[in-house]
């Protein structure tokens, strides 16, 4: 733990060489001269015979890679910071974003309006309300009884996920069979593939902003972890501080569907990774899973996308490729930082 | 003295039941017939047929189309924009689920109370699937006669062994010639264009136009049946497809005309900039494939592929295969669903 | 009135009354100790004294204002609790769990400063403690991690520590150094109210006694004077005498002691 800081450093470097590198990798082949042409005319123009080049070349940059490249920064990111927060709050290194149901809601959201609604804006805006009423069940199911709040909370979200799952059964169900169902079935297995820059222009301000609050109310995080008495003798309002933050993880988690569809593995795993490179002070912690999420997805995608012809969905190649990578940090972690 | 008269009247049960039973034996072997269906079984089937199951929708469109009084039950409840097209006996029939796709099965209970005299089965090309669904349907004791559905080439075929099957020969010999001459056109079709000069196509799956099925795929075996190049050239795995692609392999297929069902993704296609630079969206030569009341391209197959043919052959060479869309599409509809079309009712098929 | 006053406080939990008009004066640099038998409603107390919990009926006094009308930072810049050891999930830096300390005296949004470090630095010395402030405090003894948390309690620039049972989870080592940690802090003007089930502890503290049992006040008092054979038989349902050594120390003799020697 001596190694904080630069571990941190470490991997923002990564993060940034990674994006970069991405820019430049896709199906496309993009060759040196290429970019170099395209950078001249850029900067000044050049003659109307390489127009459509570079037309081209300007729509592969930034219409196709660059969005995808922000969203999985943003996705990795909010999904191992909303992960950490959960694990922090409920004192349990074993929780996962989904733990409040905002995922199966949002499932349930995005499947259902596949069914009714014909458009993608539809399925987003249903895709992020479910999954903000499933979070708002698990609380309001919470305060029927008295007991451990923590406790009760996650019962809350036990049902609340349950329900919502069940929900989305009969939504698989009634979908036809021949358009609508193999719809459902490809958005519930997670990718990247459909993201636009009119997509990201909507999220990115409550992303950045709910990852910005949640990472000033770190020291707080800390407190909570020592249990609700402890942190209210400390002078902690802890009632407010876990709604705020419940609310903050659950927006981005909810918006990380909205772009991505499902994608499990990122909320439980990386936080644990980080935690074991930089430890559990929160206040480094969430800064630096941010970090790793958003490294570690951006790789994922970039596999997805370049492996094979056909795109590998994100949702399985976080799941398969996650446990190497877990076990690989696992050997080491018991070595060095104990 | 008592048993005597006991083995004496027994006898005469017997007898009667002897004779009783030759008569219904004889009478049951009078009305049935056996024939080999598409998978090379001798099936023994009635003679006379009035309640038929298909087993999954390909099946029961076959039916619709030759003979739909004789339906007896519905895979899937009418979706609204069927309604439209659906022959009046055919409104009211109960669900009975089938096989198709997600392992979805027919409830056996609705089955039962429809009381089919044949169950028509599409046969599937996995051996262990076409068994459990013999296992599956044992209990009903009506006679299994299996159909080849897969490629359009073997409609005219299958045409008439339903004619055949179902005493509706006259008309199955109708549907059967006008497959056959749209197998002839679009070979015709085929041969006149040089491998290096056919139109490359992309067939956009889903509303983000990112799934798509391989070259030799049955799910778009039209565009090469009329002369098209399917861009996406790669050994098709069995069973559903729908292939994911990314973005930048479809900029660098570069297809010259694209062609999908959904209609958000044809509606988007205008202000997505990122299939901009691709030569079809350029040359406005992307085209959205009717669907009423059933997909005329894939999804699921079924004869509506033959005008599909026809129209696709239409739009990718115009020249070589003029149409007039409007009134082969009336035709073909007055034909195969005996339901002629208003002019109104010509727009909203054909256009998007 | 006293520093702090508990008046007729009453608690119930789901229907069963826990504590029935508890009443308590607390003297400024006063060492309370509460003895009682399990659920006779010590830990409650404590939770109320500290607001975690509101009384139904009677009410807190600290220095003069209801517990009820402070918020709960001016409540902890003046009362610390002090819980009893425990295993965390999550292995901070003991210097971290001190810094905590200072969360009561910082805005909405804040980050520790300089000052905070030096202040739990600080505190840490003076709990000995200072050569593991970098230590993970998992990885520190039972009675380390005590200490920890008793220079967090210094940290919040609190006057009053209420404790929970602090010498649970300690060897017998540490439990003398901590009551000798306790004494000395009271000496200098801190006040504490703890919980625990050593009778001979209340004797060596030598403060104010408090004997709680089935939610009501047994006896009360100075230790050496309330703390005889009689109250302590009847709290604990056993036949014990409080004898005086040689030294002119009190001891407490349970009767099967006594058995087995003769």
């Amino acid at each position: 733990m001596m190694k904080r800081v630069p571990v941190i450093l470490v991997i923002s470097l990564l993060l940034a060489a990674a994006a970069l590198g991405s820019l430049f990798l896709g199906r496309y082949p993009v060759g040196i001269d290429d970019i170099v042409n395209f950078t001249r005319w850029s900067l000044g123009g050049s003659s109307v015979l390489q127009e459509q080049e570079m037309t081209l070349l300007r729509n592969i940059f930034f219409d196709i890679r660059l969005p995808r490249i922000i969203a999985a920064v943003l996705v990795g990111s909010a999904l191992s910071v909303s992960g950490a927060v959960f694990q922090s709050m409920f004192i349990n290194p074993l929780v996962s974003p989904g733990l409040l149901g905002v995922l199966a809601g949002a499932s349930f959201g995005a499947a259902l309006s596949m069914i009714f609604f014909k458009s993608l804006l539809a399925v987003r805006v249903c895709a992020f309300g479910f999954g903000c009423a499933a979070v708002a069940l698990s609380m309001t199911l919470a305060r029927f009884h008295n007991g451990d709040r923590l406790i009760m909370l996650i019962l809350g979200g036990i049902v609340s996920g349950a329900f919502f799952t069940a929900l989305l059964s009969i939504v698989k169900y009634l979908a036809d069979p021949y358009d609508q169902l193999p719809a459902i079935v490809f958005w519930l297995m997670g990718s990247l593939s459909s993201v636009s820059n009119s997509t990201i222009s909507f999220v990115w301000v409550p992303f950045l902003l709910c990852i910005a609050l949640l990472v000033a109310l770190t020291p707080y995080m800390n407190a909570l972890s020592m249990g609700d008495e402890e942190a209210r003798s400390l002078g902690v309002h802890v009632g407010m501080i876990r709604i705020t933050l419940i609310i903050c993880a659950t927006l981005i988690s909810a918006l990380t569907v909205v772009m991505a569809g499902i994608i499990g593995w990122v909320g439980l795993v990386v936080p644990h990774i980080t935690r074991m490179l930089v430890g559990p002070d929160n206040r480094i912690l969430i800064p630096a899973t941010a970090m790793t999420g958003a490294l570690y997805l951006l790789i994922m995608d970039d596999l997805s996308r370049l492996l094979f012809t056909v795109e590998i969905p994100l949702g399985i190649l976080t799941s398969l490729c996650g446990i190497p990578f877990f076990v690989l940090v696992l050997k080491n972690a018991k070595k060095g930082w104990g | 003295m008592k048993y005597l008269n006991h083995l004496k009247r027994n006898r005469f049960q017997i007898v009667l039941m002897a004779l009783l039973l030759s008569f219904c034996f004889f009478r049951e072997n009078a009305s049935a017939k056996d024939i080999v269906d598409m998978a090379g079984r001798t099936v023994t089937v009635p003679e006379k047929i009035s309640r038929i199951y298909g087993t999954s929708p390909p099946a029961t469109n076959l039916i619709c189309a030759v003979a739909p009084e004789k339906l007896a039950g519905l895979n899937t409840p009418i979706r609204e924009r069927e309604k439209k097209f659906t022959a009046p006996c055919i409104m009211n029939l109960p669900v009975v689920g089938g096989w198709f796709g997600q392992g979805q099965t027919p409830n056996m209970e609705t089955l039962m109370a429809v009381r089919p005299d044949l169950i028509l089965v599409w046969r599937s090309r996995e051996s262990m699937k076409n068994m459990d669904i013999e296992k599956t349907l044992k209990p009903l004791n009506a006679p299994l006669v299996f159909v080849v559905l897969d490629h359009v080439e073997d409609y005219p075929a299958l045409f008439r062994f339903m004619g055949r099957l179902l005493n509706e020969e006259k008309r199955a010999e109708i549907l059967a010639l006008y497959a056959e001459k749209t197998l002839y056109d679009m070979k015709a079709v085929r041969n006149a264009v040089p491998d290096r000069e056919k139109v490359t196509v992309y067939y956009a799956e889903n509303d983000d136009g990112l799934s798509t099925e391989c070259a030799d795929s049955i799910h778009a075996e039209l565009i090469a049946l009329t002369g098209g190049v399917n861009v996406h050239s790669c050994k098709a795995k069995e069973g559903y497809g729908m292939d994911k692609v990314s973005m930048e392999q479809v900029l660098l297929y570069d297809p010259q005309v694209i062609i999908t069902h959904s209609l958000p993704f044809y509606t988007g296609l205008l202000a997505d900039r990122r299939w901009q630079s691709i030569r079809a969206v350029k040359e406005k030569r992307v085209y959205l494939i009717p669907r009423e009341p059933m997909n005329w391209f894939d999804r699921p197959p079924s004869f509506m592929r033959l005008i599909g043919a026809r129209w696709l052959a239409h739009n990718l060479y115009p020249a070589l295969y003029p149409l007039n869309v409007d009134e082969e599409t009336h035709k073909f509809y007055s034909l195969f669903l005996e339901r002629p079309l208003s002019k109104a009712e010509l727009r909203e098929i054909l256009t998007p | 009135m006293g520093f702090i006053t508990v008046d007729q406080v009453s608690f119930a939990y789901n229907g069963t009354v826990v504590l029935d008009r508890v009443s308590l004066e607390v003297g400024k640099g006063e060492i309370v100790s509460i003895l009682g038998p399990n659920g006779s409603g010590k830990t409650t107390l404590l939770k109320l004294i500290l607001g975690l919990y509101k009384p139904w009926k009677g009410e807190v006094i600290l220095e003069g204002r209801s517990v009820k009308n402070l918020s709960s930072r001016e409540l902890a810049r003046s009362i610390a609790y002090v819980p009893q050891v425990h295993r965390m999930a999550f292995s901070f830096r003991m210097l971290d769990v001190v810094m905590m300390g200072r969360i009561p005296h910082k805005p909405l949004f804040f980050r520790y400063s300089k000052q905070d470090e030096n202040l739990a630095e600080s505190a840490m010395d003076r709990m000995g403690i200072l050569h593991l402030k970098e230590r993970p405090y998992t990885a520190v003894s039972g009675g380390e991690r005590q200490l920890c948390l008793i220079a967090r309690a210094l940290t919040q620039g609190a006057h009053t520590f209420v404790m929970d049972e602090p010498v649970s989870g300690l060897d017998y080592g540490n439990q003398v150094r901590l009551l000798s940690i306790v004494r000395s802090l009271a000496q200098e003007g801190y006040t504490f109210i703890q919980t625990t089930h050593f009778p001979d502890h209340v004797l060596w503290m030598a403060g104010r006694v408090l004997m709680l049992k089935g939610g009501e006040v047994v006896a009360q008092g100075p230790a050496l004077e309330a703390v005889t054979s009689t109250s302590l038989s009847s709290l604990y349902h056993l036949e014990m005498e409080v004898a005086r050594t040689t030294c002119g120390v009190r001891v407490c003799i349970p009767d099967m002691i006594r058995e087995k020697v003769l």
